[in-house]
């Protein structure tokens, strides 16, 4: 047996997902180096973020599952990031989305999060998630109302205080 | 997107690629204070991300750590291979071995093995291995390696010490690389054997 992982690709109606590319670098840098960044991780250096790039890989390997960066189809461009989320620290797998300025207010991450939460839930035996969600992070907690999620507590991710959001099932939304 | 390491064969040894089911082994290493040279102890989340990572260098770089597994019981005894994260002068040789498993030579043959490949295989024409200055054990792996401390080389921070590797040409045929062999030898099948414990 030797280390081995596919990451599938899936396209949606303006979105690809697809796996994470040492490409997607210099967009992820810039994206870390900003306070949006403070909901999900950042700030990180160019270190940790070549570092988180690798992780996202490896994710895939140890659990099956991941997170996809998104291209939008319309201009080739690296729009941001969706999938399944789990590392010690995390009570369960957890849907998380970012999009990167540029293609913020389009309705990218809705479209990305509808199609990673019907593959997990089909695919990777992961229905009825929960998103971690930053207290402060208006934006995330509408498109949690949005995809059908509800609110079900206030916890903590990594010495954070956040909300977990939970998902409805795949047929219940 | 798919990823497949290659798998190497020593004397004693298998080095594969990195998977899931190893990852105890490693976690024991980089939360103990073994891990103090490569950026440890680790929580258990660092530990788990710097492991995904190691993972993940391989389908960003094409090259990275093996698992260490002696070829007849699988156990896995250490790390080695290539790493190059953001903010590396160079492509690094590293090595790390398991705290009970040192001293039987694990990290020279595999060691020996990774470079081997990245010279013959993907033609890498040199390489370096950063030390911190107070890790003895890994300097004198380097200078067994037949690396040589490079006191104009840039470092990572500056606080470690670059060794860097012999080249493909200096090792070719050489004395250097009989000698390397020839300790590699010893460990796998040592020429004088103790028939006993000495009593006194």
């Amino acid at each position: 047996m030797s280390t081995n992982f596919v990451i599938p690709s899936i396209e949606t109606e303006r979105l690809i997902l697809r796996a994470p590319s040492a490409e997607d670098l210099p967009a992820m840098a810039a994206f870390f180096a900003t306070e949006r960044s403070h909901y999900v991780g950042g700030p990180k250096d160019e270190f940790g973020t070549w570092q988180s790039l690798a992780a996202r890989l490896g994710h895939w390997a140890m659990n099956g599952y991941g997170l996809w960066h998104l291209t939008e189809k319309a201009t080739g461009d690296f729009a941001g990031w969706v999938g399944m989320i789990f590392a010690p620290g995390w009570h369960e797998p957890e849907m998380g989305w970012t999009l990167l300025e540029h293609a913020e207010g389009k309705g990218f991450a809705h479209e990305a999060a509808l199609a990673a939460r019907d593959h997990a839930a089909r695919h990777q035996g992961l229905d009825g998630v929960i998103s971690y969600i930053a207290h402060a992070n208006d934006r995330s907690r509408a498109l949690a109302e949005k995809l059908g999620a509800t609110f079900e507590r206030d916890d903590e991710l990594l010495g954070k205080s956040c909300q977990v959001w939970r998902h409805p099932k795949a047929g219940e939304s | 997107m798919s990823q497949n390491i290659p798998t190497l064969e020593t004397k004693r040894l298998i080095l594969r690629g990195p998977e899931a089911e190893d990852y105890p082994d490693f976690k024991a290493t980089f939360s103990s204070y073994r891990s103090r040279f490569m950026g440890g102890p680790l929580n258990t989340y660092e530990a788990w991300m710097l492991y995904a990572a190691e993972i993940g260098h391989w389908q960003v770089r094409g090259y990275g750590m093996w698992m260490i597994h002696d070829k007849v019981t699988d156990e896995t005894y250490g790390m080695a291979g290539g790493w190059m994260p953001a903010g590396w002068p160079e492509r690094e040789i590293a090595w790390i071995i398991w705290p009970d498993k040192g001293g039987h030579g694990y990290a020279l043959e595999a060691t020996h093995a990774a470079r081997t490949y990245f010279y013959t295989q993907l033609g890498w024409d040199d390489a370096v291995s950063y030390i911190d200055p107070k890790n003895l054990d890994s300097i004198r792996l380097a200078e067994r390696l037949g690396a040589k401390k490079d006191r104009d080389a840039a470092t990572i921070d500056g606080n470690d010490a670059v060794y860097r590797h012999p080249t493909p040409a200096q090792l070719d045929g050489t004395q250097l690389a009989h000698g390397i062999d020839m300790e590699i030898s010893h460990y796998a099948d040592p020429l004088f054997k103790p028939k006993g414990w000495a009593i006194d």
